[in-house]
């Protein structure tokens, strides 16, 4: 991943799925973004968790469901 | 019994069950490492004392199968009747069928079974902190998120988490 994304959710989740930036809904959610499947779920938590440069606790882990949380995460690593 | 789903069928499962295809998924380290079970321990004996411990009155072991029959993975299922308090569990076996959504659609059908037919009032269910597609799975159903047993299990050598799931018979069907 080109370390220009690792800081902005939306560009984090079209790297994930290997999608046009603009094809990440502004309010995608496991819920709502259909390609938001159980093994892009694993790739996200797996991609967060060589940005922060650790494994995510499980409460941080439980919290990644939608963009605004992943944004959160990746603040930290500002 | 049965219960069909769009494209499963599941099935209480008997010792005939009892398949090499079976046993290689419990021997699978990529499968075994997220579930309570001695993977290099089972043989086919095993498997099939494991079916025979289920008495589909409480207890079931359900088959997941394809239209076409084939045998893709299994959902446990024990109930208590005093306290109306069911657990479910779930091992994809094939690993074809990963990514493929099938315990929502497989384990949603369980839970309209168990509380419009078996008079079940809660499910609890958990899982590994580190299968992410099974918490996946858990959120994508909006289970509750009911607690965390920290250290609770050992893999590869670290001490991992378990996290406990829950759903009420008025949650389910407010979503259905």
């Amino acid at each position: 991943m080109s370390s220009v994304n690792n800081y902005d959710a939306k560009a984090f989740l079209a790297d994930i799925f290997e999608v046009p930036i603009d094809n990440i809904p502004e309010d995608a959610s496991l819920d709502t973004y259909d390609r938001w499947d159980s093994l892009g779920h694993m790739r996200i938590i797996l991609h967060l968790e060589e940005i922060v440069g650790s494994t995510l606790n499980t409460e941080d882990m439980l919290n990644i469901i939608d963009l605004t949380n992943i944004q959160k995460l990746l603040n930290t690593r500002k | 019994m049965q219960i069909k789903t769009d494209n499963y069928t599941l099935r209480t499962l008997t010792i005939e069950d009892a398949t090499e295809c079976y046993l290689s998924w419990l021997k699978d380290k990529d499968i075994n490492r997220t579930l309570d079970v001695d993977g290099q321990g089972q043989t086919l004996d095993t498997i099939r004392q494991y079916i025979c411990k289920h008495d589909n009155k409480t207890s079931f072991l359900f088959g997941i199968f394809t239209k076409d029959g084939d045998h893709i993975g299994t959902h446990s299922f024990n109930f208590d009747p005093k306290n109306k308090l069911a657990t479910v569990g779930v091992m994809i076996g094939d690993k074809s069928y990963w990514g493929k959504a099938v315990p929502l659609e497989t384990r949603a059908r369980i839970m309209d079974w168990a509380f419009d037919d078996l008079g079940c009032n809660k499910i609890e269910a958990g899982c590994y902190s580190i299968n992410m597609p099974a918490i996946y799975n858990f959120k994508r159903q909006h289970w509750g998120m009911e607690g965390i047993l920290r250290q609770n299990r050992v893999v590869d050598k670290e001490f991992i988490d378990v996290v406990l799931f829950g759903m009420t018979k008025k949650e389910w069907y407010e979503q259905r």
